[in-house]
């Protein structure tokens, strides 16, 4: 009725085990098969493996995801050490020959795990993963994107467009200690001093020519209360902006004299304030006023500061300058406010060590370093892969619960095109339900195929849906890995062959 | 079969007043009401169990003592719609549950439930909850912790007595076109007189504590609303009634409780009358279960695994299903005495903590409505935890018997290594069904999101424990102490996730509550395994 503890053990019977003895004895190579598949290393890689990813949720908890990823799962320490796994695995269905019929399911398990992380090898290189975002009034889209974020480096050599895997969250470069990447094709270096997570364009002003020059200003706008600063930048000349709307709430204008003035609503109750620059060398002259009444006035120079009365806001005349424009250019948000995008501070040097002028790079945008003659266009942001064909959106539906706003699925109706033939397909992605193209049972069942499944949608615009976009040719050996270990585990613990 | 077992805590657990609330009716008893459709939460329910609901959202109970008197849920949220006037800003019956909230705002630490009139003129309470809506406002997916979320808690459930006492929560006919039931404030007059007149004259006889009357008017209600139409049928909502009065989870943890102390009793004498005993309570406990289960299924169309409530229900279900498949096979009793108190105790938390496991029945989040995913990775993953929970109780029982000093047979080893067995398949099956469903609903197949990752790390540590003893590093007696601790990866997995990281894709189960009463249990394990550790040291 009942079997004994360790039952499921291959116990070796005396000549077996003299055999397996005496073949570690006499060759070094079955020796170190059984060092590499020994049940005390496989002790070791499965606490191992247990505390760091049991650690990896507490740092995703606390720190990001990213940071988990960055530091245990996608670290190469860590992707070393499922390598030792599979080698422990691969060896120790070794130690096991010649198999028996009792090894059956031993050996299908071992080897199920070793086809599932071969699997997840062959995905990762070969496949991606990647979201697109589509309107129902968009255009087709023919870019995934990914998301690991790279530097783009168009080469002046051969104008070709170099990506370099690179993100600002795990680099910490200083301006003693820069980072430095090649430009493929020349003898230039691109040094990179700084990282911020939060850059936004921020306004200063720079000498124009002629026509675009002006008197401008540059205004810094702080609240305790709201724990945030604004810099604002205005000009006169032609090209800069004029006025500002002070978050719909109040309007700020600057010019060269009254008449220019954009003129106050007489209904209205919306602040304002008015400055004039005047001739140049005076200083600026202001009102501060509420529909035509005007409830303050006075001078500004360089310098000064001025409570508004608007709330607890206070001016600070930061810079005033003839004869310029005002440029917006990306640099760290000192607001408080903790938004903009991420990016870095670059500077392109020669061999001779000549550095030029270090410009921040804000993702998303591309900026030219310029080194005497010698100028290097790069750009920041998450990596887009092309696909073969093309997605756009017909239609996207959000059936809601009875009786409430909350959504019980979401159904998105994608047109495929397939750019070469101009074939179109339609598909309907819902909720546990992806389309897939180019699809058939072949393409689905190996992985070579694009696999699109709803992931986000915007409440406030039901035109738009982003999808998650797979593309794993590694599907077919992580499927009978799969397979083999719930079959394996099965066979080993409740299916025991008669010897 | 020798056994030594935690008798005391059967005891305890039995001497619970099990009384049921006695409901002394001051008013008209609005039982005729209780098969009324109401549309609340996304789905349509029986007034009976809308009302058990609405006041344990408000009040955290189904009865209150109110006026002096104990009313039930049916009386006090009937008296609300009936009868909603200011009187009921002064009543106590708004749950206050967070102890430090309650010091913060300046309330009786100790009592719980306040008066509408109470909160809202407490200014703390106001800017707490003001802040914890502008959290939300910034970023909807913002996840509130600490004093905000039970802030807001607050200021949802005096939201809740606000929409009550407007009678907007009270959608009783559905609409000409459209899926939004109406009020009897929202009916057209003209072509819903007779709707509007019935719920008038439950009104006025309510009042004036006319029953014959508010029967009526009840009995016209509820035919008018079946001429309307659009109700679920008939047997299901005569199921729910009944689902919700029968509380088959509460008698099912009696008698299996009952099976215990049988089972522990006759060990000396009549042990093979009191193993039958035992089998028929067992047994009955867990047809009762099933039952209720299934009502569960028929009512929600759908398995019962979908939030922490439903999950420590078939946890404990599995327990004694995998207890009772042993028993069959073996006969030993080992199983099913180790079964009972992880079921026992699992039954009273679900039934005890309706705050922090939610009894209710609501639609699922998009991503789990699909039937075929469900009753295949989700139960195959709770029936793991199930299997584990039965080694645990396995185990207790070895190591109960090393701190009384006595030597736990081989062949309970074996049983312990043979719950293991099936813990170890249905996780690993489980796991990898979850990596395909998620390559279908998600895109990927597996990105180490936190439910996956502690999954995994759970499978890992009971492999660690099979391969230790396998290698002969441990014998029996350190796979029962590997057991017990390798069940804290899997409370990790299953409730630690969810409501101590918060993070990650399966947000849909995450939930607050319960830290302290896990951190207690997990405490008094790990203390239960030092001394077991001290004993066997001491009688080597």
């Amino acid at each position: 009725m009942m079997s004994l503890l360790g039952n499921n053990t291959p116990r070796p019977t005396m000549s077996r085990a003299r055999m397996i003895a005496e073949r570690q004895r006499r060759s070094s190579a079955w020796r170190v098969i059984h060092l590499l598949g020994s049940l005390k290393l496989a002790l070791v890689l499965l606490a191992t493996i247990a505390i760091a990813i049991a650690t990896a949720t507490f740092t995703e908890a606390h720190f990001d995801a990213a940071v988990a990823r960055a530091w245990i799962y996608k670290a190469p320490w860590f992707i070393a050490w499922l390598g030792v796994l599979c080698i422990n695995l691969f060896a120790v269905t070794l130690t096991r020959w010649p198999w028996q019929k009792k090894h059956t399911g031993f050996i299908i398990t071992h080897y199920g795990i070793i086809l599932l992380l071969i699997g997840a090898v062959v995905g990762s290189k070969l496949g991606f993963e990647g979201n697109v975002t589509l309107r129902t009034d968009g255009q087709p889209q023919r870019k995934i994107v990914t998301d690991r974020s790279c530097i783009q480096v168009e080469s002046p050599a051969d104008s070709y467009l170099y990506l370099m895997p690179f993100d600002t969250r795990f680099m910490h470069p200083s301006a003693t200690s820069p980072k430095y990447l090649p430009v493929p094709g020349t003898s230039l270096q691109i040094g990179i001093e700084a990282v911020s997570e939060h850059l936004t364009p921020q306004p200063h002003l720079a000498p124009a020519s002629e026509k675009a020059a002006g008197t401008g200003v540059l205004l810094d706008f702080s609240s305790g209360m709201m724990k945030q600063t604004l810099h604002v930048g205005l000009s006169t000349g032609e090209g800069s902006p004029g006025t500002y709307d002070f978050f719909g709430r109040a309007a700020i204008a600057l010019a060269s004299n009254a008449s220019a003035l954009p003129p106050h609503d007489p209904n209205g109750k919306k602040p304002w304030l008015d400055l004039i620059t005047g001739t140049e060398g005076k200083p600026l002259e202001y009102q501060i006023g509420r529909g035509t009444a005007v409830t303050s006035s006075g001078n500004l120079h360089e310098g000064d500061v001025l409570p508004l009365g608007w709330a607890d806001w206070r001016l600070h005349v930061a810079q005033i300058a003839s004869k310029c424009a005002v440029v917006t250019t990306p640099a760290p948000d000192d607001s408080g406010a903790e938004s903009g995008v991420p990016g870095f501070r670059a500077f392109l040097m020669n061999p001779a060590g000549e550095k030029s002028t270090p410009l921040w790079v804000a993702s998303g945008e591309v900026v030219p370093l310029v080194l005497g003659k010698e100028m290097v266009r790069i750009g920041y942001g998450l990596e887009l892969r092309p696909i073969p064909f093309s997605i756009a959106l017909a239609e996207f539906e959000v059936p809601r619960d009875e009786g409430t706003e909350t959504p019980s699925d979401f159904r998105a109706t994608v047109r495929f095109k397939n750019t070469k033939t101009g074939a179109q397909q339609d598909g309907l992605i819902r909720m546990n339900h992806p389309a897939s193209y180019p699809g058939g049972l072949l393409a689905n069942t190996t992985g070579f195929n694009y696999k699109f499944s709803q992931a986000e949608w915007n409440p406030r615009d039901l035109k738009e849906t982003t999808l998650q976009v797979l593309y794993d040719p590694g599907w077919l050996p992580k499927w009978i890995g799969s397979l083999a270990i719930c079959l394996g585990i099965a066979t080993m613990f409740y299916i025991r062959p008669r010897e | 079969m020798k056994l030594s077992s935690p008798i005391p805590l059967l005891v305890a657990l039995l001497s619970l007043n099990l009384t049921p609330v006695v409901t002394a009716l001051a008013q008209v008893s609005p039982k005729s009401l209780e098969s009324l459709v109401i549309q609340e939460g996304g789905r349509k329910k029986p007034y009976l169990v809308f009302t058990e609901e609405t006041l344990r959202s408000l009040s955290g109970k189904t009865a209150l003592n109110l006026d002096g008197q104990n009313q039930d849920a049916m009386t006090v949220i009937t008296g609300l719609w009936m009868n909603p006037d200011d009187s009921w800003k002064g009543k106590e019956l708004i749950l206050v549950s967070n102890r430090p909230l309650r010091q913060l705002i300046g309330l009786d630490p100790v009592r719980k439930l306040y008066s509408w009139n109470a909160l809202s003129s407490n200014e703390v309470l106001a800017k707490e909850v003001t802040e914890a809506a502008t959290v939300r406002r910034r970023d909807p997916k913002a996840k509130l912790v600490g004093i905000q979320k039970e802030a807001s808690d607050v200021g949802m459930r005096m939201g809740l007595f606000e929409e009550l006492l407007k009678g907007s929560d009270f959608k009783i006919i559905a609409p000409l076109s459209g899926n939004d039931w109406l009020t009897s404030a929202q009916i057209d007059p003209s072509e819903g007189k007779e709707i509007i007149e019935s719920v008038e004259s439950m009104r006025s006889a309510w009042k004036a504590n006319d029953s014959i009357r508010f029967d009526q008017a009840t009995s016209a209600l509820l035919s008018l609303q079946k001429q309307v139409g659009g109700l679920p049928s008939d047997w299901k909502t005569s199921l729910e009634i009944a689902y919700q009065k029968a509380h088959p989870f509460r008698w099912a943890w009696i008698l299996y409780a009952a099976a215990g102390i049988i089972l522990l009793l006759s060990r000396n004498s009549w042990e093979r009358l009191g193993y039958q005993l035992s089998w028929v309570l067992a047994g009955s406990g867990f047809l009762l279960q099933a039952a209720g289960l299934l009502s569960r299924v028929l009512i929600a169309g759908r398995p019962p695994v979908t939030n922490m409530y439903e999950s420590v229900i078939w946890v404990a279900f599995g327990t004694i299903l995998f207890a009772l498949i042993f028993e069959t096979i073996y006969k030993a009793g080992s199983f099913l005495l180790g079964a009972v108190p992880v079921a026992v105790a699992s039954l009273i938390l679900a039934d005890s903590q309706p705050v922090i496991l939610d009894h209710s029945i609501h639609p699922l989040t998009p991503v789990l409505r699909d039937n075929f995913w469900l009753s295949t990775h989700v139960l195959s993953i709770t029936l793991s935890y199930a299997a584990f929970a039965l080694s645990l109780g396995v185990a207790h029982i070895a190591l109960a018997q090393v701190i009384a000093g006595r030597k736990p047979t081989a062949t309970l080893y074996t049983y312990l290594y043979k719950t293991l067995q099936v813990g170890v398949l249905l996780l690993a099956v489980g796991t990898i069904l979850g990596g395909v469903w998620a390559n279908y609903s998600w895109g990927r197949f597996w990105d180490w999101d936190p439910k996956e990752t502690w999954a995994l790390t759970a499978l890992l540590g009971y492999l660690f424990l099979l391969h230790g003893r396998i290698s002969g590093l441990w014998g029996g007696f350190g796979l029962a102490v590997g057991s017990v601790i390798a069940f804290m990866s899997v409370l990790m997995a299953w409730y630690g996730v969810n409501f101590v990281l918060g993070a990650g894709l399966h947000s849909y189960g995450f939930g607050t509550g319960g830290f302290s009463l896990v951190a207690i249990f997990v405490g008094c394990e790990l203390l239960f395994v030092l001394l077991s550790l001290w004993r066997k040291s001491a009688n080597l």
